[in-house]
């Protein structure tokens, strides 16, 4: 047995590469469906991971299915105080094309040796599913639509504001290449679903996509080059398998610990409520 | 020993092929679409791939469903 990622080795690679790279601007990004099991125990873990991510630097994490499992508001308590942002593109209130959560965000990433910042805007969508229905704000549902339709609503805009355009997915890789040939503008896809992972980097266009599989065993790394503009010129990706070869960062270690110890002595109880419906009946937005 | 002039060019070839070589392993990729996918895979003999220093790096995950140490 040889368990793989966790947040300590993750922030090790992180803290590397900055030392590597100084001049580097680092943008760490989730896909979604970073929520465990809608139980005590499991509320938990989703809230010290959310804390976590937030310790690393995340700078936005897609809103998918698992995010949603007891509805919005469940999700908002749990998420508050978190420094990053909760981002998806076609997670919409029933019945409307309206966005619950920010559609996109421009993350200003700076660089150091006097260069400009980089503007990367992260659009997120999570597959597309009909019969999806959770508990919305002010009393509302939320349901999902098309991912295709969504982003073709605001690439224009979000390739307007951005030197590079990320799109997260929670969708299969071949939904991934169909969006990408379909909307064109798209620097990158990083997504997950289930435990597909990239052999080899995926092109489609200019799009470059990479799938990282699930559990944080795996982290996927993309070094951008960049012309004075700040437009892509070029890229390579790797994905780490993050086995007991990668060493821990103490301070993360000893913060997850802490964590850990601490969501045992509580005896796994989440801090907050679940007792939200997990939707509202279905009628209307 | 003496070497000879042509054995002196040899090495000089040699010596600005190696040299070569190495302002290659550390400059930027090739530009983009045009270049073929290649592997993810870091090199075998180390944990994180070397290279030339990129402006921008993304790290990123997905259904991380929850775990803040390691899985398995």
């Amino acid at each position: 047995m040889n368990p793989a990622g966790g947040l300590a080795r993750r922030a090790w690679l992180k803290k590397l590469l900055q030392q590597r790279f100084p001049d580097a601007a680092v943008v760490l990004l989730d896909s979604g469906n970073f929520s465990d099991n809608p139980t005590p125990e499991g509320d938990a873990k989703t809230v010290a991971l959310l804390e976590g991510m937030g310790r690393l630097g995340y700078a936005a994490a897609g809103v998918a299915e698992r995010e949603l499992a007891t509805g919005y508001d469940d999700l908002v308590k749990k998420a508050r105080g978190v420094p990053f942002d909760l981002v998806s593109t076609n997670v919409v209130r029933k019945g409307t094309t309206e966005p619950v959560f920010k559609p996109y965000v421009v993350v200003e990433a700076r660089r150091g040796g006097g260069k400009p910042p980089v503007r990367v805007g992260v659009m997120s969508v999570v597959r597309y599913n009909p019969v999806f229905l959770k508990a919305g704000p002010s009393g509302s549902n939320v349901s999902i639509a098309q991912p295709l339709a969504m982003v073709r609503r605001y690439l224009g805009e979000v390739r307007e504001k951005s030197d590079v355009v990320v799109l997260l997915s929670e969708m299969s890789s071949f939904n991934a290449h169909e969006l990408a040939r379909e909307a064109s503008g798209i620097d990158f896809v990083f997504g997950a679903y289930g435990a597909t992972t990239s052999a080899q980097e995926e092109v489609e266009g200019t799009t470059r996509i990479v799938y990282t599989g699930n559990q944080g065993k795996r982290i996927g790394e993309t070094r951008t080059f960049l012309d004075p503009k700040n437009h892509v010129v070029s890229q390579e990706s790797y994905l780490y398998f993050l086995t007991a070869r990668y060493p821990d960062d103490p301070d993360t270690l000893q913060w997850v610990q802490a964590a850990m110890k601490k969501m045992k002595a509580a005896g796994g109880e989440a801090p907050l409520s679940t007792a939200a419906p997990a939707s509202r009946g279905g009628t209307g937005p | 020993m003496r070497r000879s002039p042509r054995s002196a060019a040899r090495i000089l070839v040699a010596a600005a092929a190696l040299a070569a070589a190495g302002a290659w392993a550390e400059a930027p990729p090739p530009t983009g679409g045009a270049s073929p996918p290649r592997s993810l895979e870091p090199p075998a003999d180390v944990l994180v791939a070397s290279g030339a220093a990129p402006d921008l790096i993304f790290l990123y995950t997905g259904d991380v469903i929850g775990y803040l140490e390691p899985c398995g």
